[in-house]
Formats: structure tokens, sequence, C-alpha cells
């Protein structure tokens, strides 16, 4: 162990050098994953965090929320049906709004503030008792709107009377209000009186029903409609699926460049200090004392690596948050470190093997060292 | 530089561990490359429709076109600017739309005047269909499209480029789509004689950015090229922040990785090189020799990284968004070659401080 430590100090260029590699490596890594996920929450939010159990669409959108529209009956159908406690009709769409002066993109979510249509969970304040009030909800790259803050949707003033964390739809800042207040802000920015329909409705089950179970009834006994337990909806939410596969792939290109690098540079560091390696084993020093020595500046590298990355990446993610609009997750974070240093220890097989078939008997030879 | 060469040739097994790192990292820039290049592709296909001709939003909308509005009185002040041919609308919603196999599939419906190098003249009733429709619902000219909620029934007239947004494209004539709009979406149809956009056709010859800039000049407008579009699409600035930030950080990698297996290589020859130092050759020749050598080594990388990448892309899920463009991978290829030159330069000190005389102890 002496030994690992005394040259790791002595040759500190390369084992800086490699730690830097390394460090690097974990930051694309990190970065990725704080990307993706901000991303996916910014996606799936929304329909995440409803106090729905079952979402109900459009037969024909997809269950793409923006492509669904409800046509009245089927409001009354489903209230009807047998397992249904409460319906709520959901509109969605996307509006142009001012706040402070400053214009935004802003999704307005309407319906009714007391049912099936609103985040279960408040982060502060309350919900929107009536008209002119809206709960605001952001994805991590906008900014936050504070309460008491107006956002100004077509002519309507919304005053946020209450937040709610990772309840965004589309990636933009959500407002929940009164379907009313949709109905209006919708109406006016077509300039007549047109009937808005509901893109979605939230239903809440009956006690002890399986929301899975009543959307499949509900799927089956009204036409043109398609209706899924929460958890599903939130998985057949358009690019979601994409956006997961391809970071995956990037994830996994990454922990294969870590692997590699890591592994073929203590290789060629142990080729290197074969005599050195030969004549240790010579003097009586055990194979075991020699693996160990590798593992642990394998260790020390990898492990300064991680860490080195880990800081980086916070530190820009915090700097670049107005971009970005992400952070770092501890429990992702503390799995991918983890996963890095088991890589390089598995990566340092090969330098491993090349310790092992050290025979001490060489160093008796003449020339041999 | 031949001594270095004739190394590689008699020990390529020496290189091997270099050449494997790099190839893996050759992979990962063109995975990466591919990703930003599919995702720029896959979203911006109705703009790289319009090259020739500017786009015209309202100026509050950052050139956004789901953020502009712009009234008749607009489109006809544009209208009599010089340089200007004709102004057409532009117009676009989300809808679905199933084909002849039943499949329905999310669509960005467009409704559009002007007909463009890539687009034909709108079809007085009909549509047109880009090709990442036809090619994954088997759609030709003379199908009919059932499109949004209402299942308005369009006759396909004919089948252009890919034209992507996020999803495949269908475009139809401004009335029509108005009329689609209205029974399917009526909350998204903008107010009579109001578009979301404009396209501006020059006279022959005009110079673009000057009738944008003309254009500009009047309150409210904000006319841009179709590549200034582009590039105003938040989603596009973010992709290609993270994307190239990445990329960038990834050649660093491949640099450390460069110059610490040559400082390493060195370290090993330090005795050698002091000989051929002793025997006349100058520390210019010895890095030439270790330049070369990081030069063969890229080389052989990037085509193994770019055949493997080639593989590996073909055998990804046909959704996602990956896409090889030429002018990428030529960009990977100088980009790694040249970080490999100034890795292997890291050794110069090293080489610099080898002094002939330890060849004779």
């Amino acid at each position: 162990m002496y030994v690992a430590f005394k040259e790791i100090r002595r040759s500190l260029g390369r084992f800086t050098l490699l730690s830097l590699a390394v460090a690097l490596l974990v930051i694309l890594l990190l970065f990725f994953q704080a990307v993706a996920g901000t991303l996916t929450s910014g996606l799936t939010g929304g329909l995440e965090s409803s106090s729905a159990d079952v979402l109900v669409y459009d037969v024909r959108a997809r269950l793409n929320p923006a492509n669904s529209l409800i046509p009245a009956p089927v409001i009354t159908q489903v209230s009807e049906s047998p397992d249904v406690a409460a319906v709520s009709p959901i509109g969605l769409s996307v509006f142009t709004g001012t706040t402070d002066g400053d214009e935004i993109d802003v999704q307005l979510v309407g319906g009714d503030p007391t049912g099936p249509s609103v985040p279960a969970e408040i982060a502060d304040g309350r919900l929107p008792q009536g008209p002119g009030e809206g709960l605001f909800s952001g994805s991590g790259f906008d900014n936050p709107i504070e309460i008491g803050q107006t956002v100004s949707v077509e002519g309507i003033d919304f005053e946020v009377v209450g937040t709610a964390d990772d309840a965004a739809f589309n990636l933009l800042p959500t407002l929940y209000v009164t379907f009313e207040d949709f109905t209006s802000a919708s109406q006016n920015r077509a300039g007549i009186p047109i009937e808005v329909a509901p893109s979605l409705l939230g239903v809440i089950v009956v006690d002890g029903a399986d929301p899975a179970e009543v959307a499949e009834q509900l799927t089956q006994s009204i036409v043109g409609i398609e209706a899924l337990e929460r958890p599903a909806a939130v998985d057949a939410l358009p690019g979601v699926g994409q956006i997961t596969q391809s970071f995956n792939i990037l994830y996994v290109l990454l922990y294969i460049v870590v692997a590699i690098v890591t592994g073929v540079f203590f290789l060629i560091l142990t080729v290197q200090k074969q005599d050195a390696l030969v004549l240790l084993r010579a003097i009586g020093t055990g194979s075991r004392d020699v693996v160990t020595s590798v593992l642990i500046q394998v260790l020390v590298v990898v492990g300064a690596g991680a860490v080195i990355g880990t800081v980086v990446t916070a530190g820009l993610l915090q700097l670049t948050r107005d971009v970005f609009g992400a952070s770092l997750d501890s429990t992702t974070t503390t799995l991918s470190v983890a996963a890095i240093v088991v890589l390089g220890l598995l990566a340092s097989v090969g330098a491993v093997r090349r310790v092992l078939a050290i025979d001490p008997m060489q160093a008796t030879r003449s020339g041999a060292i | 530089m031949m001594i270095g060469i004739k190394e590689l040739l008699r020990q390529p097994g020496r290189f091997a561990s270099v050449g494997v790192a790099l190839t893996v990292l050759v992979v990962l820039l063109t995975v990466l490359g591919g990703f930003l290049d599919g995702l720029e592709l896959n979203q911006t296909g109705p703009y790289r429709a319009h090259e020739g001709r500017l786009l015209v939003f309202s100026e509050q909308s950052e050139n956004l076109i789901q953020r502009s509005e712009l009234n008749k009185a607009q489109a006809t002040q544009l209208a009599e600017v010089d340089g200007v041919a004709a102004v057409g609308a532009l117009n676009q919603i989300a809808s679905t739309a199933s084909a002849s196999d039943g499949e329905i599939l999310d669509i960005v419906l467009f409704g559009y005047d002007l007909a463009t190098d890539v687009l034909p003249p709108p079809p007085s009733d009909g549509a047109v269909a880009d090709d990442a429709m036809a090619e994954s619902n088997d759609v030709a000219a003379g199908d009919t499209l059932i499109v949004g909620a209402n299942s308005e029934p369009v006759i396909v007239a004919s089948v252009v480029g890919d034209l992507s947004q996020g999803s495949p494209t269908v475009w139809v004539s401004t009335n029509r789509w108005r009329e689609i709009v209205e029974v399917s979406n009526p909350a998204a149809l903008p107010p009579e004689d109001v578009n979301q956009a404009l396209v501006i056709e020059p006279v022959p010859d005009a110079d673009l950015d000057l009738l944008a800039a003309d254009l500009s000049s009047i309150d409210g407008i904000s006319a841009v090229t179709a590549s200034g579009a582009i590039d105003s699409l938040p989603v596009v600035q973010q992709q290609s922040t993270t994307f190239e930030g990445i990329i960038g950080l990834t050649y660093v990698v491949t640099l450390l990785v460069v110059a610490l297996f040559f400082a390493l290589i060195t370290l090993e020859r330090i005795g050698l090189y002091a000989v051929l130092k002793a025997v006349g050759a100058g520390t210019k020749d010895l890095m030439a020799g270790i330049s070369a050598q990081a030069v063969c080594v890229s080389a052989v990388a990037l085509i193994l990284g770019f055949g493997i990448s080639l593989i590996f892309i073909n055998v990804l899920p046909a959704d996602l968004p990956v896409r090889l463009v030429p002018s990428r991978l030529g960009q990977i290829a100088v980009g790694v070659v040249f970080t490999s030159i100034i890795g292997s330069l890291f050794s110069l000190r090293r080489v610099l401080r080898i002094d002939p005389a330890e060849a004779i102890g």
C-alpha cells in the first residue's frame, strides 16, 4: 500500500492526467444525467404529479395530450361509469403571456381546482378558487414565478396564489386555472366565442377500485376514448421514450470509454514497471500485496476523478442554471460514481493478470531485468 | 518520421491499447454528433424548406411561429417593400393523421400559400406529405389521410423530402388549414385575417440579408432567413449548446488519452532517444516521428470508429433521432487528428530534456 501511494506521489503528473481524463468523463456522464432528468420531468411532471388516478383521451390523439379533444357527452358518460368517484375536464393549451413586462410562453391547464385536474401536492400557497387565480409550476428551464405575481394571458390577469413542484407540462411555465378562465383565454385568442372542449378528463376512482381496471373498463364501454391509469399515461407521453433511450445509449458509451481508458492505462503502467514488480516479487513481496497496490492506485485515480468530476459538474450546472435548468440528483450521482469506480476496478483486470503472471525467478536470469 | 512509422508497422500491438481507446472515443463523438444533427434536422424541416425565402414573425415573438401573429395590414405593408415579389401565409398546428394502414400518428399540419424550391404550390384541395411519413407509414400520392380529431379527409397530392418538425409534416393550403383547424381544434384557430407567420418571396437576385433588414425596420416586424429562424428556436439553441459542449469535452478527453499514452511511451524510450540524439537525430526529427505515430493511430481509429458507429447506428431503433451527416464526419476526422497531434506534442518537453550524453552512460 505504501509503495502505491509513494509511486503516485513520485509520478504525480501521469496519475493526475489520468484522473483528469476520468473527471472529464464523469462530468460528461453527470451532465447528461442532469439534463435528461430535467427534460424528462419537465415533460412528464404535469401528469406524474396529477391528483387523477386515470386520464381519459380522445382515441385519435394517440395518448398525446396536445392532440386530444374530448366531446362534451363523454364527460357525462365517464362520470356515470361504475367505480368513478370524480371527474374533471382538463384543458391544455400554450399561450403567450406577459409577467413583469416580459413575454413568456405559458401552458394553461384549465380544470376544476377541487377535482382531479390539479397537482396532488401543493408546495406553497393554495389552489385557485375562482376566476383570475392560478397555481404555478415551472420546469427547471424557467425563471420561477412567485406567489403574488401576475401573469396576463389574452387579456386575463392571473394572480399566482400557489406553487407546485415538478408539475409542468411541455417544459413550459405552467399555470393551473379554472376551466372557465381557460375557455375565456381560448375564446379571446380566437377572437370569437368558440366552443372550447377539454383535452383530457381526470378521473378519481372510488376507494378500493384498481385504476388500471377502471381505465380498461372506460375504454371498452365508451366509444371514441382511450383511458389509462396515470403511470401508464406518463410512460406514453410523446418524446419521453426517445429521450430516455437516447440518453441511455450515451450513458453506456461513456461507461465503456471510462472502462477502456482506465484499463488501458493501468495495463501500460504495469507493463512499464514489470521489472520493478519482478524484483519486488523476488525479494518476497506476495502477489496479493502487488495486486492490492495496483487496485489502490485504481481506486485513488478513479475516485479522485469521480470526486473532481462531481464537484465541477455541480458548479457548472449551478452556473448554467438559466440554460440547462438542471441540478445533480444525489441518488443518481452516488450510483453513477459507484458504477464508475467499480468499472475502473473491473477494467484493471488486465493489469492484475499481468501482475499475477509475474514469475519471481525471472530476477535470477541474466539480463532479465 | 520514418523511424516512427517503421516502429508502428513492426510493433502494431504496442499501439493497440491507445488505438482501442481512441476508437471508442471516435464512436462516442460520432454518436454524439449523430444525435446533434438528428435532433436539429428532425426539428427544422419546415424552415429548411424555405431556404431562399424570408420568414416574417411579429417582433415580440422572438421568431417563434407559435408566438407570432401578423395581421392583414402588416402583410400589405410588407408586400409594398422594394425587393418583395410575393407574400404568403404560414401557419402550423400539432395534430394527428391516419393513413390507409389505419395507424394514427402525430403530425404537424402546415397551411401555406407560396411554393418554394422544396414545396410545390399548395394543392387546392389535397395535401403535400413529407418523406418521413411516406417512409414510416408507406404513404404515397393518391392516398387519403384522415386528419385531426374530426377526421377531416385530405388526399395526398405529392410527397416531398423529409420536412419533419419533431413529427412528420403535412402541408395544405391556408384556406384548407383554417377549415381543418376550425372543426378539429377551434381554440387554436387564429382570428380571420391573422396568420402566425408570413413567407416573403424576394425578387430574383435580391440580397436576402439586406431585404430582411429593410423589412425588420417596419414597426412590429421581424424578418429572418430560414437559417436565422432555425437559430432562434430554443430547442435548437439548447441542444446545440449542450451537445457541442459535450463534444468539446470529449475532444479534451481524447487529447488527454493521447498525451498520456505518448508521455508513457516517451518515458520508456528515453534511452533509445538519447542514442538517436547522439547519432545526430534532432528533437524535431524525434517529435515528427511521435506525431506521425499519433496521426497513424488516430487514422486507424477513425476508420474503425466510423465503421463501428455505422453498424451501431443502424441497429438503433428507427425512431431515435440519429443521423450521420458527411460534414460532421469530416469535422470529427479533422478534430481527432488535430487533437492527436497536439496530444503527442505534450511529450516535447521530455524529449527536449534528453541529453545525448546519456547514451554513453
